[in-house]
């Protein structure tokens, strides 16, 4: 069948994103929005757009309920589920398997396998694919005592329907157990509605590196090249690359088998990212499979010239790949991918509420964007800070960090902070230059001192010029809180994580 | 005209003197020729003494934040009067003995943990917040009794705003 109207069940960058390939297809779009949403962009850019209730994501984009709703009314034949969201919840898929409605995405039953991590790790081992050692099953804290003495301290305690870093403690001795153990179960059980846990070995100071690939359902798979996500914060990406300057040819086949594996063994179909560890000494370890689209798909796209969206709709339509391992080998392009938060770098990628007062987008060659902000846009509390994904591109790596760097220079966002100036320094600094980065990359930021004590007088004279115009800009009284930055409140991360 | 000017924690004094043909700004004991040019709602060259500056601003508190060459600012202008009058107001100091937990970031109240009159240890959840999917624990900075409790659950609270007072 060919796919002829497509409900997107989403919301920002990513609806934007797919309405595109959509667009270029000829396929019709329908967009689902929430109350916050009205004005929205992905709205904009549909052909029929579907009201689905409140701002909370629960009362709107999290409704399994009122989406197919949407596209039973609308007459959609196909449902993206985009990232986040409903993206991994089986339940969709489920539900558009009985109303006849095609799933973009990998069928539910592979959908939880592979997303419950303790029943993942054991079938992908049983596959022959490396895991880090631990257990393969929810564990008691009698249990997780022992098998933390057998494979010694530092140990990771992690929530088994865990993401994201939620109920995800570090253990380094017997003693901080019970406590890590209480604190992470509690914080799983809020996250998840589980808060069973399990154990793993801690691998120090690792490299995160991702497998793009595309599947069939019935064992084909291709490889679509790696991605070396390492620098982060909170275990939240901010930057990721293709190829990882970690990873050479042998390596990389073996990555490569490792996730073919990790995906027939659940008969994965559609878009999937296999995660692995790097270690210092090249071994890797399977982390996790994303069983959908990626935020950082751009990055493959550009290096391969393959649109991820155009191959997912076909696999999800014909049930067979449109492309060939063969013919991916990649285009020998690197590419880089600098995620813009509406977060303060200054102040610990704390969230950053406004109006975008100035948005001013790069261009050029070798520059993509990826974003649903516009000028005048209230960024709000309600959802994902991503404002939007710089992508740059080119021959080399080098090429592609000299128009990161000439790119970033070009963006121009006032209204709400943004991890703009953290990617600067990332673009100039040494360590990240060499590749030899790892996921403790972020703290060089909030150990550097950046004094920009001439740009400072800059900002003051501008600011006088300003008031003489325009008389609000001269106030009475200071009312910021003087909230003190840097690495000496490191004790604040551990009390930050995601839902 | 002199300005005091608060640039983050820095504070600078900027007097202008508007010519005929030019705007010369004395800061830090330096004279610079200056010329602000406005390019689209927000933006701004600066130019002093023949070098561009790209700037943008957007109003933020009491303030602006202006980015210079894309490093943001949070800048406060006072002029003399100004001045003299905040100088009048009966000062904010603390109470002795008292510490104010404020909010490190804008976001939904989520949790309050404490009650008045609770003693807390060292590293205690007082209030938790939300927001966009973060969840950011407010823990007490030091041993102590709740003397105040600012915010319920629900409340949308602004960065800086004061959650919890200590004694």
């Amino acid at each position: 069948m060919r796919i002829k109207k497509l409900l997107i069940a989403n919301r920002g960058e990513i609806a934007v994103r797919i309405a595109r390939t959509c667009r270029d297809l000829g396929v019709s779009v329908v967009a689902v929005y929430s109350e916050a949403d009205r004005a929205a962009r992905h709205v904009r850019m549909a052909d029929e757009a579907v009201h689905i209730g409140g701002a909370a994501p629960n009362e709107s984009y999290l409704s399994v309920e009122r989406i197919l709703d949407a596209a039973r009314r609308t007459g959609a034949d196909a449902i993206h589920p985009g990232y986040g969201f409903l993206s991994e919840n089986p339940t969709l898929a489920e539900g558009c398997q009985q109303a006849g409605i095609v799933f973009v995405g990998p069928s539910a039953s592979s959908m939880r396998k592979i997303g419950e991590k303790t029943s993942a790790r054991r079938i992908v081992a049983a596959a022959g694919v490396p895991i880090v050692p631990g257990a393969t099953g929810a564990q008691t804290l009698e249990e997780v005592r022992r098998s933390a003495a057998e494979i010694g301290y530092p140990v990771l305690l992690k929530a088994c329907a865990g993401g994201g870093g939620k109920g995800m403690r570090r253990v380094d001795s017997e003693g901080e157990l019970a406590d890590a153990y209480r604190a992470a179960s509690s914080e799983a059980g809020t996250a998840f509605g589980d808060s069973a846990l399990y154990l793993e070995k801690l691998v120090e100071r690792p490299r995160h590196v991702e497998v793009q690939l595309m599947a069939d359902g019935r064992g084909g798979v291709v490889c679509l090249g790696e991605r070396e996500c390492s620098v982060q914060r909170r275990h939240q990406k901010l930057i990721e690359e293709t190829p990882s300057p970690a990873v050479g040819p042998e390596l990389r086949a073996a990555l490569f088998d490792a996730a073919t594996r990790a995906a027939r063994s659940v008969d994965y179909a559609n878009a999937g990212t296999a995660e692995f560890l790097l270690d210092g000494n090249g071994n890797f370890y399977f982390l996790e499979m994303n069983a959908r689209l990626q935020v950082e798909h751009p990055v493959t796209e550009e290096a391969t010239g393959i649109d991820l969206v155009k191959e997912q709709l076909n696999v999800a339509a014909e049930g067979r790949l449109g492309i060939s391992q063969e013919g991916v080998s990649s285009l020998g392009r690197s590419a880089l991918e600098c995620r813009i938060y509406a977060e303060d770098p200054y102040n610990q990628f704390l969230p950053s509420i406004g109006t975008l007062a100035v948005l001013q987008q790069p261009a050029g060659p070798g520059v993509r964007v990826e974003t649903a902000a516009y000028a005048g846009m209230e960024v709000g509390l309600d959802y994902d800070p991503l404002l939007a994904k710089l992508v740059t591109w080119g021959a080399d790596r080098p090429e592609a960090i000299n128009r990161m760097r000439r790119a970033l220079r070009e963006y121009v966002v006032a209204g709400v902070k943004t991890s703009i100036p953290f990617h600067r320094f990332t673009m100039e600094d040494m360590v990240f230059l060499e590749g030899s980065y790892d996921t403790s990359f972020v703290e060089r930021w909030f150990a550097s001192a950046p004094g920009h004590e001439e740009l400072a007088t800059v900002a003051a004279v501008a600011t006088v010029l300003l008031a003489a115009r325009q008389p609000r800009t001269v106030a009475s009284s200071v009312q910021r809180d003087g909230i003190t930055s840097g690495w000496g409140a490191a004790a604040r991360q551990s009390a930050m994580r995601w839902r | 005209m002199r300005y005091w000017v608060q640039v983050g924690e820095r504070t600078f004094e900027v007097a202008v003197r508007a010519g005929e043909e030019r705007i010369t700004a004395r800061v830090e004991g330096r004279d610079l020729e200056v010329q602000l040019e406005a390019g689209g709602p927000g933006q701004y060259t600066l130019l002093v003494d023949g070098r561009p500056y790209d700037l943008a601003a957007a109003p933020q508190g009491a303030g602006y934040t202006v980015l210079v060459q894309g490093v943001p600012f949070d800048v406060v202008v006072q002029d003399e009067r100004q001045r003299q009058l905040s100088a009048l107001e009966p000062s904010k100091t603390k109470v002795e003995g008292q510490a104010g937990i404020r909010a490190p970031m804008p976001g939904r109240v989520t949790l309050v943990d404490v009650t008045e009159g609770e003693s807390v240890e060292n590293g205690k959840r007082l209030v938790v917040l939300e927001a966009m999917k973060m969840e950011n624990d407010i823990t007490a900075p030091r041993p102590g009794r709740v003397v105040h409790v600012k915010v319920s659950k629900g409340q949308t609270v602004e960065q800086g705003q004061l959650l919890v007072v200590l004694e």
